[in-house]
């Protein structure tokens, strides 16, 4: 009797094996990577640490497919390495830049790397931060890309490196609604006296300089952020 | 042995599959024919009661975390999370949940479209009712659908219209119906509110039923929330890409934005010349009179339901069964519940609301009057406590003093640290100041001696079941240094525990038209003299009932801060936000504020000072312009296009 039993079991469990196999998926394949840079100055576009721009995408050859997506790192690189490879429609919008036209790509097995050359909307150009007395003073100028108007322009403080406008302890954004003139200045100031809490004396602080243009679904342009040592 | 019981197991099998050929055209004894189940005045009233059950009401049991009617079929728990939280109305002291509704509202809206559309269909058919009582019951059919259509657009924009019960012969493609245009939509909804009024004449059926003021109510808040997404889905308000957007599925062309403020304006007008609605107590004589005028009318709604009335459509509900709320049980001061197993004190209304309400200078601006804390009035430092700064001293007996002079409905509507709870003097309190003036306490428990030689706590009491604020254990207590009167049974406690509240939920009132007919008339392009008079008296007779007595202008600006604090927790706010399209720029990586008494003892007796704050443990918040439009739940089974 317990022999039959082990019998059986064996049996049992030697048919779940084998149906098992039959369920299985290959799993992703390929890897997509790649960079986002500016189409001009050939830098990196770097982006909000949340709900920044992103690579979207579409594999094709599948009934009511789903828009995907990868998160375009602060950096302005992105990296998503559990891909299918297959024919994909690539969706670049939504981002700090000007869309580009849907693109088709074959990602093939094993490793893809792509650069996406775009306009950002704004270039923020000669940023300086400095502190001066109990202010903080973010001086540079902007390159307006598109027709759109400049929507606003802000300086952004964060005990983190990747401080932008959703990750800010003092924010401190003039709307300008305007287009701009070549060459014009813009200054930011931070009264470090108002901000007595959230920037405490004695400790080091990232500020930066962003700016958002006006249009469909922007997002801010940055200048690199800056240490200061309060 | 062994083959016997097989032989007697394969005649057994035989057997009852031969006695089952016809079981397909056997009639299931589980379920009731619908001409059975209308047969009876009975049989109606139950399946009426079904359909308005599911209805998907924003009242006390909704939760942006859960959904529609939660303890119905699920856990009563929803850790006392309302739309409030979801907005700037307040902060939740235990949780920082936020964002758009974690929960999908699609197959139940289309399960209960399908019923509807079925007693749609079934009503004509009936044989044993007159033609008078068919007319009322499809009337509350349109009615009914036109609502959960309502449920559907604002979330999903434009969605599949499906007008009659679908059919399954074998082909599922043909189950499969596309989305209709956002427009397409909203036309729908407003097309089954003027079926449903044509149907109804003008016999009363309110309020807890469906009538022809019901549906000119929806018809006024859907005609609204139309105009809205037509004119402010687009730039410089908010834009979106996508298939979804460019055949129309989502957002509405600015053109057509009139044609429903007018919609609206016409539906509102109908039920503010009906002469069968006003504002309760429309006239008080003072302030104080107002503010109790407000709160007993939301505290028992079912009281004032008689003559010219206010509340248009209400929701009851049953005490300990399902069909309770628990608002007593999760708002009251933590010194009120003392149940280890309840979680008291979990609305904590913003600073930023409160800061929100008019005095009663009442020179014509309208302008908001934000607390006074500080003697040299710089009400936009939020850094925290500070010896050097000098605030105004309110008396340690009556810190709630700080409210004196403000809006009525502020008073009706907050708990200020201080006040009395039925007859329990309510603790708030946050903070320390050494009597010798050489450091504070903040959010950590210490005892201090006075001036007068008494020791001093810094939540105002030596043991947590004395107060009601800012102790970070339990969550029991207010971080925004607010508590929440609306709605609660103060006058008449009820036994604190599950499902015991039974306050009736006002849908629809006669405020919130008055206050539609102001913002259509505001927004529309061209409003006539006429509707410029009328709409400027609607918005001032709102706030007449909040005894103030000048007359402001009738702009943008004042008909949504009159929205903001006369529908306060009513489940409104979210959805202004959402269809103005400013909940995104007003939510960017953004703390909702708290006020935090200390109590002083530099001076004798000791006094109370107020300090603005970032409450502690509350997270900046961000509503992303995306979530407008949630995705729509099983695309690639349906096949329909999703939203952007």
């Amino acid at each position: 009797m317990k022999s039959n039993v082990t019998f059986y079991s064996l049996i049992v469990c030697s048919l779940l094996g084998a149906s098992c196999q039959k369920d299985n998926l290959d799993g992703p394949n390929a890897t997509f990577y790649g960079e986002l840079r500016d189409r001009k100055t050939g830098e990196l576009i770097p982006q909000e640490v949340s709900d920044g721009s992103r690579v979207y995408y579409i594999e094709q050859g599948w009934a009511n497919p789903p828009v995907q997506n990868t998160v375009i790192k602060s950096d302005g690189t992105f990296k998503n390495g559990m891909m299918f490879s297959g024919d994909y429609k690539i969706i670049m919008d939504r981002g700090n830049y000007v869309p580009l036209d849907t693109l088709d790509m074959n990602i093939h097995k094993g490793e893809n790397f792509k650069v996406f050359e775009v306009n950002p909307y704004l270039r923020i150009l000669e940023p300086e931060i400095v502190k001066k007395d109990r202010s903080i003073i973010a001086t540079f100028k902007l390159e307006q890309v598109t027709s759109n108007q400049v929507y606003r322009i802000s300086l952004f403080a964060h005990a983190h490196t990747d401080v932008s406008n959703k990750l800010n302890i003092v924010n401190k954004t003039l709307d300008l609604n305007r287009s701009i003139t070549d060459g014009e200045t813009f200054q930011l100031s931070i009264n470090l006296d108002e901000y007595s809490s959230t920037l405490v004396a004695g400790n080091s602080y990232y500020f930066r300089i962003g700016a958002q243009s006006q249009g469909n679904e922007t997002k801010y342009n940055y200048a690199a952020s800056v240490k200061i040592d309060l | 042995m062994n083959t016997i019981l097989y032989r007697l197991l394969c005649v057994a099998i035989l057997s009852l599959s031969a006695g089952c050929t016809k079981i397909l055209d056997i009639e299931p004894n589980d379920r009731v024919s619908p001409e059975d189940l209308f047969a009876s005045k009975e049989g109606v009233e139950a399946q009426m009661a079904n359909l308005y059950g599911r209805l998907p009401i924003e009242d006390f049991n909704y939760s942006p975390n859960r959904g529609f009617n939660i303890g119905v079929g699920n856990d009563v728990n929803n850790a006392g999370f309302m739309a409030a939280h979801f907005s700037d109305e307040a902060i939740h002291p235990e949780y920082n949940d936020f964002g758009e509704e974690w929960f999908d509202y699609w197959e139940d809206g289309y399960r209960l479209i399908r019923d509807i559309n079925t007693l749609l269909q079934t009503v004509p058919q009936l044989a044993n009712i007159d033609q008078a009582a068919k007319d009322k019951l499809s009337a509350e059919g349109y009615f009914l659908r036109a609502y959960t259509y309502f449920a559907l657009a604002k979330r999903y924009g434009g969605v599949p219209l499906i007008e009659s019960p679908q059919l399954y012969d074998g082909n599922i493609n043909e189950l499969k119906v596309p989305r209709n245009t956002e427009k397409e939509t909203w036309d729908f909804i407003l097309a089954d509110c003027d079926r449903a009024i044509q149907g109804f004449g003008d016999a009363e059926n309110g309020p807890r039923r469906a009538d022809k003021w019901v549906a000119l109510a929806l018809q006024s808040r859907a005609a609204l929330f139309a105009a809205s997404i037509a004119k402010f889905s687009h730039q410089p308000y908010v834009s979106f890409s996508g298939p979804a957007v460019d055949q129309g599925l989502v957002g509405i062309e600015t053109k057509f934005a009139e044609t429903y403020y007018d919609q609206c304006i016409a539906a509102s007008a109908a039920l503010m010349k009906s002469g069968k609605f006003g504002l309760y107590q429309a006239e008080p004589a003072t302030p104080e009179e107002a503010a109790e005028n407000y709160r007993q009318f939301f505290q028992q709604p079912d009281q004032y339901l008689n003559g010219v009335r206010e509340p248009i459509f209400i929701k009851s509900y049953a005490s300990n069964t399902p069909l309770a709320h628990n608002y007593d049980v999760w708002f009251s001061p933590r010194q009120m519940v003392l149940d280890p197993n309840l979680y008291p004190g979990r609305m904590n209304p913003t600073l930023d609301f409160v800061d929100a309400f008019e005095d009663y200078t009442d020179d014509g601006t309208g302008k908001v009057k934000p607390l006074n804390t500080r003697t040299d009035g710089n009400e936009g430092d939020y850094n925290g406590f500070n010896l050097q700064t000098s605030y105004i001293a309110y008396p340690q007996d009556a810190p709630y003093q700080i409210a004196e002079g403000r809006d009525a409905r502020l008073r009706a509507m907050i708990l200020f640290p201080g006040e009395t709870w039925n007859s329990t003097r309510i603790i708030i309190q946050g903070g320390l100041v050494k009597s010798n003036g050489s450091g504070f306490y903040y959010r950590t428990q210490a005892s201090e001696t006075g001036q007068d030689g008494q020791t001093y706590y810094t939540y105002g009491a030596a043991s947590g079941t004395q107060y009601s604020g800012f102790d970070p254990t339990l969550g029991h207590y207010t971080r925004s240094g607010f508590l929440f009167k609306k709605f609660m049974q103060i006058d008449h406690p009820i036994e604190q525990a599950w499902s015991r509240s039974t306050q009736s939920w006002i849908d629809f009132r006669y405020g919130e038209i008055l206050l539609n007919y102001a913002e259509a008339v505001v927004e529309k392009s061209s409003p006539s003299g006429e509707e410029n008079q009328t709409a400027r008296e609607a918005l001032n007779s709102v706030r007449r009932r909040a005894a103030h007595t000048d007359q402001i202008a009738l702009n943008q600006q004042n008909v949504r801060k009159e929205r903001f604090v006369e529908l306060a927790f009513e489940n409104k706010r979210r959805w202004d936000l959402v269809r103005w399209r400013t909940f995104h720029k007003s939510f960017e990586n953004r703390v909702r504020k708290g006020l935090v008494p200390f109590l002083d003892l530099r001076s004798n007796p000791a006094h109370y000072i107020f300090v603005r704050v970032n409450p502690l443990g509350i997270e900046a918040k961000t509503f992303d312009y995306l979530w407008y439009y949630k995705d729509i739940p099983g695309t690639s089974a349906n096949g329909l296009i999703q939203n952007p």
